[in-house]
């Protein structure tokens, strides 16, 4: 009996340390390879065939079902330009211009990375803003209260996150994913 | 000493079998976990295509949804019989991605590859043989199971209604083997 318990408490104890060393080792082995662009990050790795095991696992974790970068490249940011984290108490004026793809969007979502609920049903805008206005360039701002222009309204999430797909993207953003311009996040103010 | 010795080295193997396990097949348990709600949450058999709405904050299926796209998916399943995915494409950016068990995407189609702007896969097992109905574009599964997801651009809300019509028009019927 004594023996059968020792035996069980091993298994348990392995199958503990096990799970709990390959979460933590998927965790910080998946960072490996993310390449940051100002505020964006994004993992050129993403939709590959030819990951490792860890990369892999890392992937099915954050980015299941994702496109290979043929077809789309994810970035995403969880701060300002100045490395702040986003959050609906402060406004923040987005600016850009176009990317060398096909077609790309930028997605606000909540802390619980869902879009957030709002009267106007505004989540996210996209390359027709360009078509909207005679510049080359836009602005956004993302704001917990109306603002006059282009606004994407944050409720009162404690964390905001920016997702940027695009989609059929250019030799530039496949060549340069670090230096290819993207859109700036930048505090405006908090309250 | 020498008992603590070995139950020790016998934790530490153990240990390291558990890990790589779970690293390895994670993607498996995960694309599993995946295929298990579209037939249970969703209630959608397999090899057969669901449409989803227009995406908004009430969508709390997925994290992440985008607001610009029609999604469309199915659980594809080869085992027993090749499946054959038939969807008009639209005037607008559409992709249709296959996704094996070990969430490899193994395939992925889109408006510009598609020719004569109506996409008409035969999905099959490895090693089987199978039919090939004429102009059909032959795609080996690595693995007998897994998803397809359709990706349709919403580049004007002007559209949706006619993106829709194409949207609904994907399905999926599986073929005599």
């Amino acid at each position: 009996m004594k023996k059968i318990l020792i035996i069980a408490g091993c298994l348990i104890t392995a199958l503990v340390l096990g799970a709990a060393s390959a979460f933590l080792a998927i965790k910080y082995t998946g960072q490996r390879g993310w390449v940051t662009n100002g505020a964006w990050r994004t993992n050129p790795s993403i939709g590959s065939e030819n990951l490792d095991m860890y990369s892999k696992a890392n992937v099915a974790l954050i980015s299941l079902m994702s496109l290979n970068r043929s077809e789309a490249v994810y970035y995403y940011a969880e701060t300002d330009d100045n490395g702040a984290p986003l959050t609906a108490a402060c406004v923040y004026r987005i600016e850009g211009g176009d990317i060398d793809a096909r077609w790309w969007s930028v997605t606000v979502y909540g802390s619980d990375q869902y879009l957030i609920k709002n009267g106007e049903n505004r989540f996210s805008f996209n390359r027709a803003i360009l078509r909207d206005g005679r510049s080359s360039r836009y602005t956004v701002r993302l704001s917990s209260t109306s603002r006059i222009g282009n606004w994407i309204p944050t409720g009162d999430e404690k964390r905001l996150y920016l997702f940027l797909r695009i989609y059929n993207p250019g030799s530039e953003v496949l060549k340069n994913p670090a230096s290819v311009r993207l859109p700036r996040i930048i505090k405006e103010g908090c309250r | 000493m020498k008992k603590l010795s070995s139950c020790l080295l016998f934790v530490l193997a153990l240990t390291i079998v558990f890990h790589v396990a779970f690293v390895y097949f994670l993607p498996d348990i995960i694309m599993n976990y995946v295929i298990y709600r579209i037939q249970n949450d969703f209630d959608i058999p397999t090899n057969t295509v669901y449409h989803n709405e227009v995406v908004n904050s009430d969508t709390r299926k997925v994290v992440r949804p985008c607001p610009d796209l029609l999604y469309s998916g199915m659980a594809y399943d080869v085992s027993e019989r090749p499946v054959r995915i038939m969807a008009p494409v639209p005037p607008s950016y559409w992709s249709a991605s296959f996704f094996a068990i070990n969430t490899d995407n193994f395939y992925v189609m889109n408006d510009r590859t598609v020719k004569g702007g109506y996409a008409d896969v035969v999905l099959v097992k490895k090693n089987a043989p199978y039919p090939v109905p004429k102009n059909t574009t032959v795609v080996v599964a690595p693995s007998p199971r897994g998803v397809i997801l359709f990706r349709t651009l919403i580049d004007s809300p002007s559209r949706i209604p006619l993106l829709i019509g194409y949207q609904k028009k994907a399905r999926a019927e599986a073929l005599d083997p």
